[in-house]
Parts: structure tokens; sequence; C-alpha cells
């Protein structure tokens, strides 16, 4: 278990660097108002690329996120009693993890225009939200009822 | 087709001047192998002459044993043509087996040129395991370990922190190599990363080292026996 943490720690570690944002009106790129059609289309098929990266990114945040909550739970579930509140940081703060790349997911959602991909995105990422705070409370509640609280 | 696996030139170094132990040891481990013999010790060789072998040990092994002038010692020269049918310990620890019969030490061994960091971590987990310990350590530990245990250091330390430090290594993400301090200062500022989605990967990666604490924390303890490599998989959520 501690192995696969190690790993896990480190892809996500490795996934935050990968600043992807999404591409706003007016970000550097100025289309001028001659530009023929054929570009136009390919300018919007790059932003469309761009800002679909944009959400995947956070996506796969949240998933790794959610494994982190999954191997607390563990930690709580088998580990060290003595070091369960630390089980339960753990989740707090893989929780806030997954959250957190959710609204950044929705945001960059806004700016797609692929129907399908946005619905399936939505349904996601919504999925990840609610799995993680099940197994979070759970992991509380487990800390709670191992320290006598 | 399929690529060809990468090729690691890798040398252990015994504790004699005697190029034909270190060969010795080769013959052993060398998936070529040795000349079969017969009892007058002439070469037997088959119907197209072509000499019989007795194989050696490990698959995807070559190897060859001289003198190094440089080193005074003689040394068992390798290229591991697979690291993945033949890993890099058992290489070692093969050879290290052969000498000891001989009546040898192994005294370190050198990889050579570029090295891919799988082949060192796979072997600072085998050499951490070997010990009871949890190989769940960061990859620099690991490769800490793989270096100790097999003397990856003795001939050649410069050479070797170089190797580790840039060919063996990912590059440190800047982010991540920022102090905690830095970091958040550079969180507060007005350009827009870092912002809540590093600090969103960030706290994932914090919630997965905690975790991760209380796991090494358990394994090998007074009252938690038997809980090694073995805890049970993943809840069912987690592996969508």
């Amino acid at each position: 278990m501690a192995e696969r943490g190690q790993t896990l720690k480190d892809r996500m570690a490795r996934a935050g660097r990968r600043g992807h944002r999404r591409v706003q009106p007016g970000d550097g790129r100025h289309a001028p108002a001659e530009r023929h059609a054929e570009q136009q289309a390919e300018r919007s098929r790059a932003i469309e690329a761009a800002n679909t990266v944009a959400a995947e990114v956070p996506l796969q945040t949240a998933r790794l996120c959610l494994e982190a909550i999954a191997l607390a739970a563990t930690a709580a579930e088998l580990g060290n009693r003595n070091s369960v509140s630390d089980a339960g940081v753990a989740a707090l703060a893989a929780r806030a993890g997954v959250e957190g790349a959710a609204l950044n997911v929705r945001i960059n959602l806004g700016g797609l225009s692929d129907a399908a991909f946005k619905a399936s995105a939505a349904e996601t990422v919504a999925g990840l939200e609610a799995d993680a705070r099940r197994l979070c409370d759970g992991v509380l509640a487990r800390v709670a009822a191992v320290i006598g609280a | 087709m399929g690529a060809r696996e990468f090729l690691l030139a890798y040398n252990v170094n015994l504790n004699t001047l005697d190029r034909r132990l270190a060969n010795e040891v080769a013959l052993n481990i060398r998936e070529g192998g040795r000349a079969r013999r017969d009892a007058n010790g002439e070469i037997l060789r088959d119907a197209d002459g072509t000499s019989l072998k007795v194989p050696g040990r490990l698959k995807a092994v070559r190897a060859i044993g001289w003198y190094i002038e440089q080193y005074r010692q003689a040394q068992v020269s390798i290229n591991l043509l697979d690291y993945r049918t033949s890993p890099l310990h058992v290489v070692f620890e093969t050879a290290a087996r052969r000498a000891e019969k001989l009546g040898l030490l192994v005294t370190g061994s050198e990889l050579v040129g570029l090295t891919p960091l799988a082949p060192v971590l796979e072997a600072g987990r085998h050499f951490l395991r070997k010990q009871g310990k949890s190989a769940g350590v960061p990859e620099r530990e690991l490769v800490e370990i793989a270096v100790r245990s097999m003397g990856l250091d003795q001939v050649a330390p410069s050479i070797r922190r170089r190797r580790s430090s840039s060919t063996t290594f990912a590059p440190a993400a800047p982010l991540m190599s920022m102090t905690a301090a830095r970091f958040v200062d550079e969180v507060s500022t007005e350009s827009p990363a870092p912002g809540g989605g590093s600090v969103a990967a960030l706290m994932g990666s914090l919630g997965a080292a905690l975790a991760t604490m209380v796991a090494n924390l358990t394994v090998g303890k007074k009252g938690y026996e038997g809980r090694g490599g073995n805890w049970p998989r993943w809840p069912s959520a987690a592996r969508r």
C-alpha cells in the first residue's frame, strides 16, 4: 500500500506542473477581422482542443485525489491506531483535491461546444465528487470511533 | 516488430586481480554459458563443428571477465540486454553468489553510461523488502538504497551522482521544486498559475503522502504483524 501511495503522490505532483488553463476570449491571439472563414474555423478548432485538454487535466487530478481518499480509508481501517488522525487529515486534504479539481473541470467545460463531451465529463465529475464525500465521511466516522470522540 | 530493450552496461567488481576468476563468474551467469567438454577437457562439438554449450544461469545476459588496471581489480563486465527478463539486482546477487563460491567478495558494481530509472528503483525495492522494510519510500531513497546495496558508488562516486540526478531522474517539476513558503507566496500573486488546479493537485498529493505515512507506520509494527504488501484492494469506487 505504501508503494501505491508513493506512486500516487508522485503522479499528482507531476500533474500539478501541467498548468493547463482555459483559453479565454482575447487570450493573446487576436483574430483580425479580415481573416478568412477557414482560418477562423481552424482557430475555433484549436481553442476547442485546448479547452478539452484543460478540462481533462483536472478530471484526471480528481480521479487521482479520489484514489488518495481510498488510500486514506484503508489506512484508517487497518493502519496504526496511533496515526488514525493522520489518516483523517489525509482524507480531508484529498477530498479538497477532488472537489477543487471538480470546480476546475466545470469552469473549463464552460468554454466548450462539444455537448456530448460536456455531458459525459459533468457526469463523471459529479460521480467522483459523490464518491469522495461518501468515502471521506466514512474515514472521519472511523477516526472518531477510534479516538473515542 | 517491437523496440529493443534498453541495454545496460553493468560491471561487477571483485576483490581479486585474477582475470580468470572474474571470467569464471561470467561463464556461470551469462546466457551463452561455456563450452561443454569431455573428460579430457576437449571441447565437444556437434556434427557441424559448432561447440556445444552449458548454458549459464541468466537469460539476456552477456558477460566476460577481465582485469582493469585503473582500478587494480578484476571485473565481470556485463551487457544486460533486457532488465525485465533478468533484473539488475538479480544479476548482482547471482554474480555475488557465484563469486562467494569461488572464495571471492564483490566489492561494488558500476552502471556505465545512460541508465533508465526503472531497474534501479526495482533494485531499491528488492533490497528494502529483503530487510523486511516497506518499499513505499520516495524514489530518491530507492535510488540511495540501490546504490548502497550494490556498491554503485565504489569506483566512481561523482559519475554516479551525475547520473542519478540528471539521466535517471525525471526533471523536477518547477512548482514542486519550490519550498512550501515560496509556493504559498507564488499562489498569492496575481499570476493565474499556480492557482486552484495546482493547489487541488497538491492537496491530493499531500493526502496520498499522509495515508502512505500511516501505512509505513503500520507495516512491521508490533500488533500489526502480517500487514505487509498485501493490504486489501482499493474500495471499489476508487477503481473506476
